[in-house]
């Protein structure tokens, strides 16, 4: 990594590996935000007639807890991996566009904080504090967003806050696309790549092809809101199904653009810790781009209580079944691998198993949802809360721990705590089924999601107070992973180049790794470049020091300064003021004028 | 380099393929803006108009975005998102005007 110092060198710089750590420690920020936001929610329904927040303050939680877990927290993460590890994974020195890609963190700092400024603007629109946060639910149904119904900012702030974050998510796309395709290294071909690495680039197609449809929807809803027109509005001959549809086309591939790194992740760990390739590499490969491809086809199972008639459900979930054939597959696969294999249960491992185990609770329940008669009797109740969370939660979250676990070595040099690690993971694992569990039962005696309270009649009251002491259990697990992180940059035990003996290139060069990467670009021979294969010998290391000096372009200040111009853009229709946009406007063109003449080789 | 980048060596189109491309461009729209004022063809003006523009975008997506001459990797990597697109668009015309209803069935 680079070995600038000062603030300035952090803020200008266009280091993968840098950039990857801005994205991890902004994602963590928000992660703990978001959890917050989810224990005032435990808190308010432990017990019937709740009464530590107000109803209007619960819809700014829920709806700020899904748009932060979702959007903030989960994605970044992901992306945190993305950037530090594709271009090791591939032989890179860097990703392809490395000022995009600085571009794309510090838009979505910014569209983080642009959409979590909402809980502390309030006075300055009229209202209180805690007012005006965004409350229309992370998917913001239609016509419920229509300034008619949802008069104040709040809906303003989410609808200008996403359209700020997909722009950093598309930037990062085509980036990481660019990457993969073009920047591996001599021999690395396509069926060579880290499954991590092709998961990313199942996921980076999902998000340029997913984005835009959103990017459209909110686009209507801007217009509806600030401009008079009606794409939502049923008083004039329009329809609000369309959000429906809008935000579901995108919220599907949405959905597997949070899985598949985490999939991705787990293939890689599981082989790492059981000393076996991973079984069927070609199948969880293909696997996982027909899950890119079917997540495409399954929308409207999020709509079978709209009424689209007996063919469209039918169809629909005819492809949600479906779906789960390649998803099962990997999960097979990942369990052939552990079969038979030389076992070692770092924590890295527990979460990578954790994570197989809670992904297929999460899995079968949305296999019960995928049957439209079932799912009347499911939808917006707290069933369908309990199976998100063990898809997201249980899936994702587990996931990215693993590699959290397994990376984390390489991103700093040191090793986590191993028996604070696995406290965590077990508190972690215990707590997400106290808290998760319950509801699927709470859900189907009859309680309906989004509500702030409810009447000790409907018999849920010791069900809640046991999800509600499993959530405070996760949050006393993540505490313990605080400590393991602020331990380790002291205390950590120093990593040598491959503390796991992985087989991928990220682990012959030094942790972390010089800011060049590799001192030569390696020549890959193998799947498994680091391993002894039936036909290869493992790779010769890069050397210590580079044979001749490698050229590293310096960093630039104006992929932050056009960033900045956005949610400045963003301010104007927020506070009704011209002169905002044009100076949001000129900031954005200038960032984006002088770094394209701006000399980045020399 | 890799197995991509072997196939990326062909050819560029010179100035004078882009500019014929252009010219065939410009053909076409004056095409589809005429064939609006002759009435012969009101009765097919949607398939007609839909054929030009298809055309249009092939060209543009062959040549200008050089997918012509690029490795036929990349034409796949467009054109099975451009498939799914198409397939997704159709099927939500097809649920937003509630075609897809049994004869009798509430949908």
């Amino acid at each position: 990594m680079s070995d600038a110092r000062g603030l300035a060198s952090w803020l200008t710089t266009t280091d993968h590996k840098r950039i990857g750590l801005l994205y991890f420690w902004t994602a963590l920020a928000f992660f703990l935000i978001g959890g917050i936001e989810a224990l005032f929610i435990r808190a308010q329904l432990a017990q019937p007639n709740g009464r530590l927040v107000s109803a209007e303050t619960y819809n700014q939680l829920f709806t700020m807890h899904g748009t932060t877990m979702i959007f903030l927290a989960l994605m970044p993460l992901g992306a945190s991996f993305f950037n530090y590890m594709v271009p090791l994974q591939i032989g890179a020195r860097d990703v392809a566009f490395p000022r995009l890609n600085a571009f794309s963190y510090w838009v979505f700092l910014f569209g983080g904080l642009f959409l979590n400024a909402s809980w502390f603007v309030g006075p300055l629109f009229h209202a209180g504090i805690l007012n005006v946060a965004p409350n229309g639910g992370w998917f913001g149904y239609a016509n419920l967003t229509e300034r008619q119904y949802s008069p104040g900012p709040n809906i303003d702030f989410w609808v200008l806050g996403l359209q700020i974050l997909g722009i950093s998510s598309l930037a990062a796309g085509f980036n990481f696309i660019v990457t993969i395709l073009n920047m591996r290294a001599p021999g690395m071909k396509m069926m060579r790549l880290p499954v991590f690495t092709w998961m990313t680039l199942v996921t980076q197609f999902l998000i340029i092809t997913a984005f835009p449809v959103i990017t459209v929807g909110l686009a209507f809803l801007i217009f509806d809101r600030f401009f008079g027109t009606h794409f939502y509005v049923r008083e004039a001959g329009a329809t609000p199904i369309l959000w429906q549809h809008l935000f579901w086309l995108f919220g599907h591939p949405e959905v597997y653009i949070l899985i598949l790194p985490a999939m991705g992740v787990v293939s890689d760990v599981l082989p790492t810790f059981s000393r076996k390739p991973l079984f069927g590499y070609p199948v969880v490969v293909y696997s996982g781009v027909l899950i890119g491809l079917m997540s495409w086809g399954v929308w409207s199972h999020h709509m079978f209580a709209v009424g689209l008639g007996p063919i469209a459900d039918s169809v629909f979930a005819a492809t949600t079944m479906l779906i789960a054939v390649p998803t099962g597959v990997k999960i097979f696969n990942w369990i052939a691998t552990l079969w038979g294999g030389d076992i070692r249960g770092t924590t890295a491992l527990h979460f990578a198993v954790g994570f197989i185990a809670m992904f297929i609770i999460g899995g079968l329940s949305g296999v019960t949802h995928a049957s439209p008669p079932t799912d009347l009797q499911q939808t917006d109740s707290y069933y369908v809360v309990a199976h998100i969370h063990y898809v997201f939660f249980g899936g994702t979250i587990f996931g990215l721990f693993a590699g959290i676990y397994y990376w984390w070595p390489k991103m700093t040099g040191r090793l986590l705590d191993e028996t604070l690690g696995k406290t965590h993971f077990w508190l972690q694992f215990i707590g997400m089924n106290l808290a998760f569990f319950p509801m699927h039962l709470i859900g189907l005696l009859g309680m309906p999601r989004r509500v702030y309270t409810y009447a000790p009649e409907l018999g849920v009251g010791s069900l809640n107070l046991v999800s509600t002491l499993g959530a405070f259990l996760i949050a006393l697990s993540i505490l313990i992973f605080l400590v393991n992180l602020w331990r380790t940059r002291t205390r950590g035990r120093p990593a040598p180049n491959d503390p796991w003996g992985g087989a991928t290139l990220e682990w012959s060069i030094p942790s972390p790794p010089p800011v060049y990467n590799f001192s030569v670009i390696p020549t890959i021979t193998s799947r498994l470049p680091r391993w002894t294969t039936e036909r290869h010998g493992p790779m010769r290391d890069p050397p210590a020091t580079p044979p001749e000096p490698i050229h590293v372009p310096g960093g630039s200040w104006w992929p932050l300064i056009a960033a900045f111009g956005l949610p400045v853009l963003a301010l104007a229709p927020l506070t009704h003021t011209l002169w905002v946009a044009f100076a949001g406007a000129a900031l954005l063109l200038l960032g984006v004028y002088r770094w394209a003449f701006e000399p980045f080789e020399v | 380099m890799t197995e991509t980048s072997h196939t990326e060596e062909h050819q560029h189109p010179t100035a004078d393929v882009y500019l014929r491309v252009g010219a065939v461009l410009v053909i076409l729209t004056v095409l589809e803006v005429g064939v609006f004022y002759v009435p012969a063809f009101h009765t097919v003006l949607v398939p007609v108009l839909l054929v030009l523009s298809a055309t249009k975008f092939a060209l543009v997506v062959m040549f200008y975005m050089h997918l012509k001459a690029d490795s036929k990797f990349f034409t796949f990597l467009f054109g099975v998102p451009l498939l799914l697109a198409v397939g997704v668009m159709v099927a939500l015309l097809f649920l937003f005007f509630g075609a897809l209803t049994l004869r009798g069935a509430a949908g």
